[in-house]
C-alpha cells in the first residue's frame, strides 16, 4: 500500500480536511472555578486525509493526538480551527457548524476504536446488545436483520457469531479490541479514527489486530487515522505520517519519506530512539535533554526550540508554518532550517526486519 | 513481517469453551449472595417481619388498644397438657390478681380451676384485611376468651404482643417510605450534581455538607415541633418520614454522583454518545445499569437508619404519638428505672428493632459484596 515513488502526487479525493484546529481546556481554581489558564492541547493543526488512506499520527504521551482524534469526531467543543468531511454526494461538509441532528447523521459516516478495550465495552451489556447499539439507535433494520449483522461483523473480524450471547468480561484484550472494532464497522463508516487500538495489547496481539484492520481496510475501503506513540506500529500501517509535539504537527509526509528523510530535529530525535532488534548495530541514539514543556505554558516560537539541538534565536520567536518542503510537495514541515538541516534517516524498521531476516 | 492471521485457528479457540454455560452479572451476584449466610438469614427474617405486618390483623390475637383487664402480666405463654389419654392440647389458665402485701406488687397467680383451651386458626374480634376484608380468623387464640399474652401486658392491661405486631407497621414501613423518598431525592441531586459538574455540583456538594453537619437529633427535634399539633396521625406519619428522608438523602446522593462521576468518562458511555446515542438513553442504557446493584445495596443499609431514627423521635416523645402505635412509643412506656425493674418485658419491642435492624445490615452487607465484582468472598 505504501507509495514508494514519493514525488508522484496522490489523486485520491480528500476526504478529511482539518484546518487550524484547536481545543483549549480551561484551567479552573478557586471557589467560584475562575477560568485562569488555558491547557493548550491541540494548538493549531492542518492535516488532510485521503479516501482510502491511512494517515499515522505519532508523538509523545499528552502532545494532543487523542484529543486531535476526539476533536475531528466533535467529541469535544472545537475552540477554533474547521474541520471539513466529503459526503458521500462529494460535498466538503464543515463539521464545526452542524446541529446536535446533523452531527448525528454524520456521526455514522465516521467511528472510533478506543484505546483501552477493557472500559470501552459496558461491562453489563452482552456483545450482542454492544455492536448492535448503533443500529438500534440509529433504527436500521429489525431484531432478526441486527443479529445477522452482528454475526457478520463478528466474523469479519474473525471471530465466531456464537459469542453474540457472552459478556465482555469473557473475553481477552485482544478479542475485546476486535469486539470494539466489530462495533465502529455496524454502521458502515468511512472514516475510523483508531485511538492507540493495539498498544494496550500483548505484542503478541498487536500483529493480529493491525492485519485484520489492513484486511477490513480493503475490503470495505476504509480511511484510517491511526494514532500511536510507537513508530514501528505506525509504520506498519500507515501510507502517511504526521509527528506532532505539543498541540502542532511538525512534520507530515509518506512513511518513507519519513524514515529515510526526516527534515524536522524532533522527528529525527524519534527515529533514534526506536529499538532494533540486532546486537550488532550501532545506533546513535539522539538524547533529547528536558521534558515535554506543560502545554499550558508552551515556550514562544517553535514548541521544541528549548530542547533542539539546532535551534537559532528565530525558533524562539516566530512560529514555523507547516510549509511543503521545495523539492517535495507532499512533505510538509514545521521548522525554520528545514531546508539546510543535513538530518540522520533512518531504516524503517519493517524493512531492516526483512534484511536481518525476522 | 508477514503475520497475516488464519482465521480458522481462531475458531477452533472459541469451539472449546462454547459448551459453557455463562452466567449473566445478575445471576452471578445471585449466587455470591447465597453464599453470605448471615445475608440469607437476614433476609429470611425481613421477609418473616414484613409477611406480619401486612397481615397483622390476622397475627395479633388481640386489638392493640383492647384492654384486657390484667395490667402487667409477665409473658403468659400457652402450656402443652396431656388430655387424659394421649392427645397434646395446649391450654392458659384463668389469672386472679392481688397485690403483694410487702411490695404492693401486682401479682398474678394461675387458677387451674379456669381452663382455657389455645389453638390455631380461631376465631375471635372481626377486622378487615387491607381494609376491604372483613374478616375475624386469627392466627391463635382462645376461643373461649381465655389469656394469651405472648409478650405480657402494660399498663393498661393492653397484650405488648398485639401492639408490636401493629407497631411493625409503622416502624418497617417508615423506613422503606422514608428511603424511597430517599431514594428520589438522592438519585435526582446526585445524578445531576454528578452528570453537569461545574457550579451546579458545587452547590449541591456544598449544601450536603451543611446538612450532614447538623447534629441530627436537634434538628429532628425543631422539623417535629414544627409539625402543626392538631394534625392526624397519618399526617404526623408522613410529615416524620419526610422529615427523617430530608436528612437521609445526602448518603445516597452522594453515592450516587461517585458513580456518576466515575462512570460519565468512561470509554463506553463516549462511544455510546458517538453511535449517536442521546443523553437520556446513555443515562438509562449505560449509566444507570452499571450502578443499579450500588444503589440497591446502599439503601439496603439505608433502611435501619430510619428504622432507629423514627424509634429514637418516638421515644424522646417528639415523633409519633398515641394512639398510634411503633415500637418507639411501645419503647416510651419503658422509659423509667420502675418499668425495667417490674416489668422488663415491657422492653421487648426494644429486641425487636435491634433484631430487625441487624437483619437490614446483614442484608446490606450481603449486597453490597454481591454488587462488587472484585470482592472475592463468598
Amino acid at each position: 500500500m505504501t507509495n514508494t515513488d514519493a514525488s508522484v502526487k496522490d489523486t485520491r479525493q480528500v476526504l478529511l480536511d482539518v484546518k487550524g484546529l484547536k481545543k483549549y481546556f480551561p484551567i479552573r481554581s478557586g471557589f467560584f472555578q475562575k477560568t485562569t489558564g488555558y491547557v493548550k492541547a491541540v494548538d493549531g493543526v492542518d492535516l488532510f486525509i485521503r479516501e482510502g488512506e491511512t494517515l499515522g499520527l505519532v508523538g509523545e504521551s499528552g502532545c494532543g493526538k487523542t484529543t486531535t482524534g476526539r476533536a475531528i469526531l466533535r467529541l469535544y467543543e472545537l475552540t477554533d480551527g474547521t474541520v471539513h468531511f466529503r459526503s458521500e454526494s462529494g460535498e466538503m461538509i464543515d463539521l464545526s457548524g452542524l446541529s446536535k441532528d446533523e452531527m448525528k447523521a454524520i456521526r455514522r459516516e465516521m467511528q472510533i476504536i478506543f484505546q483501552d478495550p477493557f472500559s470501552s465495552l459496558n461491562p453489563r451489556m452482552s456483545i450482542e446488545r454492544l455492536i448492535a447499539e448503533p443500529l438500534v439507535v440509529h433504527e436500521i433494520g429489525d431484531r432478526a436483520s441486527r443479529h445477522k449483522r452482528v454475526v457478520e461483523l463478528l466474523e469479519a473480524v474473525g471471530m465466531s457469531g456464537q459469542v453474540a450471547a457472552r459478556y465482555p468480561h469473557e473475553f481477552s484484550g485482544g478479542q475485546r479490541q476486535r469486539i470494539g472494532i466489530a462495533r465502529a464497522l455496524a454502521l458502515n463508516p468511512r472514516l475510523i479514527i483508531c485511538d492507540e487500538p493495539v498498544s494496550a495489547l500483548d505484542v503478541s496481539v498487536q500483529a493480529q489486530v493491525l492485519n485484520i484492520m489492513k484486511d477490513l481496510q480493503e475490503q470495505m475501503s476504509l480511511t484510517y487515522m491511526f494514532i500511536a506513540h510507537d513508530l514501528s506500529v505506525v509504520e506498519h500501517i500507515s501510507d502517511r505520517i504526521g509527528v506532532m509535539y505539543l498541540g502542532r504537527i511538525v512534520e507530515l509526509t509518506h512513511s518513507e519519506q519519513l524514515y529515510q528523510n526526516p527534515r524536522h530535529p524532533y522527528t529525527e530525535a524519534l527515529l533514534s530512539a526506536i529499538p532494533y532488534a540486532d546486537p550488532d548495530m550501532v545506533q546513535e541514539e539522539i538524547l533529547l535533554e528536558g521534558n515535554v514543556p506543560d502545554p499550558a505554558n508552551a515556550p514562544p516560537g517553535c514548541h521544541f526550540h528549548p530542547r533542539c539541538l539546532y535551534a537559532k534565536p528565530i525558533c524562539s520567536k516566530e512560529i514555523p508554518q507547516l510549509v511543503p518542503t521545495k523539492d517535495n510537495p507532499e512533505h510538509f514541515v514545521a521548522c525554520h532550517r528545514a531546508e539546510e538541516l543535513e538530518l540522520i534517516p533512518v531504516q524503517p524498521p519493517e524493512r531492516l526486519l526483512k534484511q536481518v531476516g525476522g | 513481517m508477514d503475520t497475516s492471521i488464519n482465521t480458522s485457528q481462531i475458531e477452533v479457540e472459541y469451539n472449546v469453551e462454547e459448551s459453557a454455560q455463562i452466567a449473566t452479572p445478575w445471576q452471578l451476584m445471585r449466587w455470591k449472595f447465597m453464599n453470605h449466610r448471615l445475608a440469607v438469614l437476614g433476609l429470611v427474617v425481613i421477609l418473616c417481619l414484613y409477611l406480619v405486618t401486612a397481615f397483622c390483623e390476622f397475627v395479633a390475637p388481640y386489638d392493640p388498644s383492647y384492654r384486657t383487664g390484667h395490667p402487667l402480666v409477665r409473658p403468659n405463654w400457652p402450656k402443652l397438657v396431656t388430655d387424659g389419654g394421649f392427645k397434646l392440647k395446649a391450654v392458659t389458665y384463668g389469672l386472679t390478681g392481688s397485690r403483694d402485701p410487702v411490695t404492693f406488687q401486682r401479682v398474678y397467680v394461675a387458677d387451674t380451676s379456669k381452663e382455657y383451651t389455645v389453638r390455631l386458626f380461631v376465631r375471635g374480634s372481626s377486622y378487615q384485611l387491607f381494609g376491604l376484608i372483613p374478616s375475624d380468623l386469627h392466627l391463635f387464640g382462645s376461643p373461649d376468651g381465655g389469656p394469651v399474652y405472648l409478650m405480657g401486658t402494660d399498663r393498661l392491661g393492653r397484650d405488648v404482643f398485639s401492639r408490636v405486631v401493629y407497631g411493625a407497621r409503622i416502624s418497617l414501613s417508615i423506613g422503606l417510605i422514608g428511603v424511597l423518598i430517599s431514594l428520589m431525592l438522592g438519585i435526582l441531586l446526585g445524578g445531576v450534581s454528578g452528570y453537569f459538574g461545574g457550579i451546579v455540583d458545587t452547590i449541591i456538594q456544598r449544601t450536603i455538607e451543611i446538612i450532614r453537619s447538623f447534629p441530627t437529633i436537634p434538628l429532628w427535634m425543631t422539623l417535629s415541633a414544627a409539625l402543626p399539633p392538631n394534625w392526624s396521625p397519618i399526617l404526623v406519619y408522613f410529615g416524620i418520614t419526610i422529615i427523617l428522608s430530608l436528612v437521609g438523602w445526602t448518603g445516597l446522593a452522594r453515592v450516587v454522583r461517585g458513580r456518576v462521576l466515575s462512570l460519565r468518562n468512561e470509554d463506553y458511555v463516549m462511544a455510546a454518545r458517538l453511535s449517536g446515542a442521546r443523553e437520556l438513553r446513555v443515562i438509562g442504557k449505560h449509566l444507570t445499569p452499571s450502578f443499579l446493584s450500588h444503589i440497591i445495596a446502599s439503601t439496603t443499609l439505608a433502611i435501619p437508619g430510619m428504622i432507629l431514627a423514627e424509634t429514637s423521635l418516638s421515644f424522646l416523645g417528639i415523633g409519633l404519638k398515641p394512639p398510634v402505635v411503633s415500637w418507639g412509643v411501645l419503647l416510651q412506656d419503658a422509659q423509667n428505672v420502675q418499668a425495667v425493674a417490674l416489668a422488663p418485658w415491657l422492653m421487648l419491642p426494644g429486641l425487636l428493632v435491634v433484631v430487625s435492624v441487624l437483619a437490614f445490615n446483614f442484608v446490606g452487607d450481603g449486597l453490597r459484596d454481591a454488587a462488587d465484582p472484585f470482592s472475592t468472598t463468598g
